[in-house]
């Protein structure tokens, strides 16, 4: 049976995206992490994380294979296929974001384009 | 029947045999001629009840009529080539007396008929150009303390990136010289170890060495990014200077000329003083 992936691992590159390395970043290859996306053309921001899901016996090994989970606006979805269209951001960002939503109400329709023309958008 | 005797025969008033043909005089157009005209700009129209049109059909085919009429009149004028006798030139007088009174007429229906949009477009300005200006100036108030920021965000990345330079240049050069004592007291194990460091110096100086740029995202999602623009304007210090190095280029000349032009109305330039600033009066003549 194989070791479990440590965090350190599993985020490696999304440290290293917000730390500005520029890492390497390919299709159909998702790394963990903290992400921003836009559902439609000219919509809000949503969140997105990515996270890896396994069981571990108590050995400490792995039961099964490690997957990897999405979840942008709240709802799951395949991480392979939706890592093309993600922005990685920190975990602060991510956290801000959220917060933004429920402030905005106009960001609360995910699926809807953004009107700024509509209402303004206030400091706080 | 009175007597009419005494009186010179018919004749007497008629050109002589041979003489010069004169144009005739254009006149009005025929009352025909402007029907027809009325009727085939008529014809031209769409008929459609509710249509708004521009301007009245009618009036400007009216005008149109006498205006060809009068084109016609002087393409007359243009078969003779040179006008050769006083009678010719009395006569032109009063052709272009008529043309410039149609002239009129006409410039008078195209205002009249240009007002009723002229005012209408003023009513159109009056109600939305001060909504335009007070979003202008929210753009321009607002950009402006965006500016502030991206400034200031400009210079704290400068700052963080010479920082860290810095901090890449001295582990390299930690690193160099750790490499060179490895080396002179022969230690692999130290010399493997402190080229490693050096790679990862350089790597880091790399990443240290990547322009930053200031700029700022959306909230929402739904705004344009925003970031600091450079804007390159030259300022004339030296007015001669400046004036040497554009003396060739043809709208120098047009502007000097337009400037002496008004100058030679206004009577500050004249053949006294003309040469003085290197320029000529020149006098033509022309009928007017």
């Amino acid at each position: 049976m194989r070791r479990p992936t440590t965090a350190t691992e599993a985020y490696a590159w999304h440290r290293a995206y917000v730390a500005g390395q520029n890492p390497p970043q390919h299709d159909g290859e998702p790394q963990c992490g903290w992400f921003k996306a836009r559902l439609i053309k000219g919509g809000p921001w949503v969140e997105a994380r990515i996270w890896i899901e396994r069981e571990i016996e108590g050995n400490g090994e792995l039961a099964c294979p490690e997957e990897y989970r999405c979840e942008v606006d709240g709802m799951r979805r395949d991480a392979y296929r939706m890592w093309t269209y993600l922005t990685a951001i920190s975990k602060a960002e991510y956290d801000a974001l959220l917060h933004r939503r429920l402030m905005i109400p106009e960001m609360q329709a995910s699926m809807a384009k953004l009107d700024l023309v509509a209402v303004p958008i206030l400091p706080t | 029947m009175s007597d009419q005797s005494n009186l010179p025969p018919r004749d007497h008033n008629a050109p002589p045999e041979g003489a010069l043909p004169l144009p005739v005089m254009p006149g009005e157009a025929t009352p025909e001629q402007v029907e027809r005209a009325q009727q085939a700009a008529w014809a031209a129209t769409k008929h459609e009840e509710d249509a708004l049109q521009a301007f009245d059909m009618m009036k400007q085919a009216e005008l149109s009529a006498h205006v060809a009429v009068f084109c016609d009149a002087a393409g007359k004028w243009l078969d003779i080539k040179i006008v050769e006798s006083a009678e010719q030139a009395e006569r032109l007088t009063d052709f272009v007396t008529g043309a410039r009174g149609l002239s009129k007429r006409v410039e008078d229906a195209r205002k009249d008929e240009k007002k009723r949009w002229d005012d209408l477009g003023a009513e159109v300005q009056t109600a939305f150009t001060p909504l335009t200006t007070k979003l202008t100036k929210i753009a321009e108030s607002m950009k402006k303390m965006q500016g502030v920021w991206l400034i200031q965000e400009a210079n704290r990345m400068k700052a963080e990136k010479a920082g860290a330079e810095r901090k890449a240049r001295e582990v390299r050069e930690a690193a160099e010289k750790a490499a060179a004592e490895a080396e002179a007291r022969n230690d692999i194990s130290g010399q493997v170890e402190a080229e490693a460091a050096l790679i990862a110096a350089g790597k880091a100086e790399k990443l240290a060495s990547k322009p930053v740029k200031s700029q700022v995202g959306s909230a929402t999602g739904g705004g344009r990014k925003m970031s600091l623009r450079k804007l390159r304007t030259a300022q004339i210090d030296n007015l001669n200077l400046a004036f040497a190095y554009f003396r060739n280029h043809a709208e120098v000349r047009e502007v000097l000329n337009r400037l002496a032009n008004q100058a030679v109305r206004a009577g500050d330039l004249d053949e006294k003083n003309a040469s003085t600033f290197g320029m000529s009066i020149i006098e033509t003549e022309s009928a007017a």
